[in-house]
């Protein structure tokens, strides 16, 4: 929540600024909201609020609890149900009346027509399905509008109700007396009165059946939008006709247990239950509009209506006064419904952008004449790859047949083959954005895809998933476990792979947000061999290059927000330990990679300036800036500059090579040297550069093979999968 | 499968041995008190034994309606001035004709052991006999007035419902012999449930099979006056002069059916006097309306006296301190059939409710 998730090296201090930054209060309420389960969370504590306040301040309390809980066992069942109608997207306002006739209609089948208790259960649970199928019939075939349908079945079903009343008054007063009837009534289940019981198997069953079952995804769907259920090829008029019978058994049901926990024989039993079991689930957060609600969530509604029932009744108000609270509590939450369902969402999204502080160090003028930055055209003249059929290769691999291979924004991988790489075809499809390019330890392509994470790339073109995950941190509410942008890597003599992750918030198309909000929230993930991975480094701000040292000892890592390389020491007698290699660096860093010579090459994607600097230090503009102008005139590091250079093992700036022109390469993300030439790429690019190196540059050493080892026994069109 | 039904039916036995009914258990807690009075005492120490019993006791009353109801008002006035004297707590929760109220209202009152009495005036014979059981087992007493239910508490105290309307009956078979009117007749009850319905009924048939009349139609009007208008409205309009009298349970409806009546002989549906209401108990508000020709005579029973009984049983069960439930009494009150020219002779007819 607060970006105090650390695991590693915490990076953290390289900001150079102290633990306040490292909240993230905004973002935090962001991720908060925009949790699926606050949807339903928010309106449930503030219920959960009200019921405490109403247990305190009234003289309810534990002696009441059996009797909320008969009356939650008994009006809840009616709230499942008309959960389920709700989330399939309709409603149901009959089941008061189907309570009443399924009720009177058990007595006097038991009472007058002398029914044996075996036969009336079921069947006052069957009579209400069929009132429920009435329902069904009219809205699911006949398309009629559920809200008017229901309110007209509420009134003929209450008249049905009355009618048997009356027809039979007399007789149904005199109550009789069988095991079953006793049962149900004031009867146990080892010791679980039976109405608790039954309401606890139908609520597992419903929350099952809703949340787990292909039926309760189908409800879901018909809710959430029709015509694309239809589309999908749901059977909507079924599903929607099913609900409202499930609905109408669950009143029957109700209006058995009542019936038999009360005998009550006048012909309003029922009568405004439909309020109470609405209010209840309105109070749950199931959603008016269909497509949302949980049938646990209804009920807890239902405990807090039954809670502010007894209250009422504690305080002896008025019987209006009930309803009337009743009425001001479901109003209420509608409204909250409303808003809450309609703002959440875009309070969260407004929030998420939460940028942070950065001290950054003294700014170098690469302008001045006789540094060792100095600009030229050495880039500028270097012939082109595949000029035009490339879109965006990040980074390339040249393998020892001479072969490059190199992405494409579009989710490719290039081969270029022939004597002058003439020959170029799409040799992968990854289907996310591939950057880093690296080779493995057995002469195996690996990617890092940007939006997927680490793969394999085998001589036939095939991609194998590497990783994609790593454990999810304890303490962060935002869910840090996939590799949502995965930028480079590179193959540790022991085998295992470093990969930077450049955002564990943001995916690489999205990589504005994280360059406006300037945040820690990049990290370094080791691959073991065996496929396990484990964060190395975190809270670093935009991990980008990665390169195993020459030695094999450590891990050279450029942070591309704080214009700085750093080394992880992974063995020797400095194992685990971090330390600085370049600071203050003029510009962004990209990609690192060996140079023949002994030395390392890396480039730049853009230059600091003052004005860049500056904004760092002001969060409160930038944030402003996201929600005022739009994307495209944000003021942010421009990535338009292609500079080369190459640095020692110490971190001296040994050379710098620059496209002064911009003509042919307005940005480069990555060199790779091989034969004495420098590859040269671009994420912007429509080509890949291939520069010849001056002698005086070019050392002995294959920078592609993993440091410490001697070479591959097979070229890569050989290597066994 | 098999392991899978064999599991299942094993669950189903456990779930099976696991179910019981529980018919309620009675502790041997009592609402306190004593063992009835000694067989000597003095006056004065009498009285000081009547207080110290009644102190701070609770008695709750709890009937169908209350506010601006002359008949629950009278008991409710008669009961407040008895127990505030003595030092009792009373207090009345008004169901406002809302039985699932009224339930909740006993259930809660029983659950807080809030009250020592619970006075009930019971809507439908049936619905409150787990309550009345389950307020024994609490150690509360019952009262149960006017409305005798299958559970009739540790004491009932009511009008006697049957003998009344044989005796309303018979006035209304003299009545309609003078006349020389059909011998049929219509009834207008309560929600027929009841018990004052299902006696009402009882008594007049007993009177009416003897001396050979029809009830021709039973409407329910669920004791509302508008409904009770309506039936009767709707009865003139199907029978017109082929009935000779309405016969309806209760006064206050009585009135709106005289209304009826009224506007039929108006309308010139009926001829005028054909037709007779006859109700039972005289409020002030019956007694106006037999005054205005409304309603033509009612069996007035002594509802003052049974705020009386209220006060002197309770008095009793406490005084006696018997284990609440384990006795029962019933106690019937009288009446006289009044008219609009006897009503002002007899002290029970036209109570105030105060």
């Amino acid at each position: 929540m607060f970006g105090i998730a650390t695991r590693g090296v915490d990076a953290f201090p390289l900001t150079g600024r102290g633990w306040r930054d490292r909240l993230t209060p905004l973002q935090g309420i962001s991720d908060v909201i925009g949790k699926r389960w606050m949807e339903g969370a928010v309106p449930l504590v503030l219920a959960a609020v009200l019921t405490t306040g109403v247990v305190f301040m009234t003289p309810v309390g534990a002696t009441d609890a059996p009797l909320i809980m008969d009356e939650v066992a008994e009006k809840s069942l009616l709230a499942i149900g008309l959960t389920l109608v709700m989330v399939a997207g309709g409603i149901d306002l009959s089941i008061g009346s189907i309570v009443g006739c399924s009720s009177l209609a058990a007595l006097t089948a038991f009472r007058v027509w002398g029914w044996p208790m075996e036969v009336v259960i079921p069947a006052a649970v069957i009579l209400g399905a069929m009132l429920g199928a009435i329902n069904g019939v009219l809205i699911a075939k006949m398309k009629m509008r559920p809200f008017i349908t229901t309110l007209v079945t509420l009134v003929a079903f209450g008249g049905a109700a009355e009618a048997l009343q009356s027809r039979y008054t007399n007789q149904l007063a005199f109550p009789k007396s069988d095991i079953l009837w006793d049962f149900l009534g004031e009867g146990a289940i080892a010791g679980i009165p039976t109405a608790w019981a039954i309401f606890g198997i139908v609520l597992v069953v419903a929350h099952i059946g809703l949340t787990r079952s292909r039926w309760g995804w189908w409800v879901t769907a018909v809710g959430s939008d029709r015509r694309s259920a239809r589309r999908n090829g749901i059977p909507v008029d079924r599903v929607v006709f099913l609900t409202y019978v499930l609905s109408g058994a669950l009143a029957g049901l109700a209006g058995l247990l009542t019936a038999a926990r009360l005998g009550r024989t006048d012909p309003a039993v029922g009568e405004g239950w439909e309020l109470i079991a609405l209010t209840a689930v309105v109070i749950g957060g199931v959603s008016l509009k269909g497509g949302r609600g949980s049938v646990v969530r209804a009920v807890a509604g239902m405990v807090v209506v039954a809670v502010i029932l007894q209250a009422s009744i504690a305080f002896t108000l008025e019987a209006g006064g009930y309803t009337a609270i009743l009425a001001l509590v479901l109003f209420s939450f509608a409204i909250l419904d409303l808003k809450w369902g309609k703002y959440r969402l875009r309070i969260a999204e407004k929030l998420t952008i939460d940028p942070g502080r950065i001290s950054v160090g003294p700014l170098v003028d690469v302008t001045e004449p006789g540094t060792v930055w100095s600009i030229n055209s050495k880039l500028t003249d270097a012939p082109p790859i595949g000029l035009g059929t490339i879109e965006g290769a990040e980074d390339c691999a040249l393998d020892d047949e001479g072969n490059l291979f190199c992405g494409d924004r579009r989710g490719w991988i290039w081969r270029f083959s022939g004597p002058d790489h003439t020959n170029g075809e799409v040799f992968a499809r990854t289907g996310g954005m591939p950057l880093g390019h690296a080779w493995d330890r057995d002469g195996v392509l690996m990617v890092a895809v940007g939006g997927m994470g680490v793969y394999r790339v085998f001589p036939d073109g095939e991609t194998k998933l590497v990783a994609n995950q790593v454990r999810r941190s304890l303490t962060s509410l935002h869910d840090d476990s996939a590799l949502r942008f995965a930028d480079d890597l590179d193959t540790a003599p022991d085998g295992s792979i470093y990969v930077s992750d450049f955002s564990t918030r943001t995916n690489a198309a999205e990589y504005m947000v994280e360059l406006v909000e300037y945040r820690p929230n990049g990290r370094i993930v080791r691959i073991d061999p065996d496929g396990s991975t484990d964060v190395v480094v975190s809270n670093y701000v935009f991990p980008n290059g990665i390169c195993t040292s020459h030695d094999g000892q450590s891990i050279l890592i450029a942070s591309t927000g704080l214009f700085r390389v750093d080394r992880l020491w992974i063995s020797g007698s400095k194992q685990g330990q971090f330390e600085p290699v370049m600071e203050n660096l003029p510009g962004y860093c990209d990609n690192i990679n060996r140079a023949s010579d002994g030395n390392y090459w890396m480039s730049f994607i853009a230059m600091r300036t003052p004005m860049s600097d500056l904004l760092m230090k002001y969060p409160a503009v930038r944030r402003r800036m996201t929600r005022e102008v739009p994307q495209d005139n944000w003021l942010v590091p421009q990535l338009n500059v292609s500079c080369v250079l190459k640095f020692d093992d110490q971190g001296n700036v040994l050379k710098v090579f620059w496209d002064k022109s911009l003509e042919n390469y307005p940005m480069v993300t990555s060199i790779n040297e091989h034969a004495g030439h420098l590859y040269l790429c671009g994420l912007l690019n429509n080509r890949v550069g291939r520069l010849q190196l001056d002698p005086e540059d070019v050392g002995d050493i294959d920078p592609r093979l993993v440091p410490g080892t001697t070479g591959r026994s097979l070229p890569f069109s050989e290597v066994a999968r | 499968m098999k392991t899978r039904v064999a599991a299942l039916l094993g669950a189903f036995a456990i779930v099976l041995a696991g179910c019981t009914v529980d018919g309620g258990s009675s502790d041997d807690s009592s609402a306190g008190g004593g063992e009835g009075m000694p067989d000597t005492i003095t006056p004065i120490k009498a009285r000081q034994a009547v207080y110290d019993t009644m102190q701070g006791k609770k008695i709750a009353f709890v009937p169908i309606l209350y506010k601006g109801y002359n008949l629950t008002t009278e008991w409710g006035h008669t009961m407040e001035r008895s127990f505030e004297r003595m030092g009792a707590e009373f207090k009345v929760y008004d169901s406002n004709f809302d039985t699932d109220q009224m339930v909740k209202t006993i259930n809660d009152l029983i659950a807080r052991e809030a009250v020592d009495v619970l006075v009930l005036h019971n809507p439908d014979v049936g619905v409150l006999t787990q309550q009345i059981e389950d307020a024994a087992d609490a150690g509360i007493y019952t009262v149960v007035i006017n409305m005798i239910s299958n559970a009739s508490g540790d004491i009932f105290v009511g009008a006697d419902v049957v003998g009344s309307a044989e005796d309303v009956a018979e006035r209304a078979v003299t009545d309609c012999e003078s006349r020389g009117a059909p011998k049929q007749v219509a009834v207008i009850d309560g929600p027929g449930n009841d018990a004052f319905s299902l006696q009402w009924n009882a008594g007049i048939s007993n009177t009416f099979e003897e001396h050979g009349y029809e009830v021709v139609r039973t409407s329910h009007a669920q004791w509302q006056n508008s409904l009770a208008n309506k039936a009767a409205m709707q009865i003139l309009q199907q029978q017109k002069d082929n009935i000779c009298a309405f016969m309806v349970t209760f006064d206050l409806n009585a009135i709106a059916v005289g209304d009826a009546v009224q506007d039929a002989e108006r309308q010139g549906l009926i001829q005028e006097g054909s037709i007779g209401v006859y109700t039972m108990a005289a409020g002030a508000e019956t007694c106006a309306a037999m005054d205005a020709g409304k309603v033509t005579a009612t069996a007035a029973y002594d509802v003052t006296g049974i705020g009386s009984s209220i006060v002197a049983g309770t008095q009793q069960l406490l005084e006696m301190g018997n284990e609440p439930g384990s006795m029962h009494t019933i106690s019937l009150l009288p009446h006289v059939v009044v008219d609009k020219t006897t009503m002002n002779e007899y002290t029970i007819a036209c109570y105030t409710g105060n």
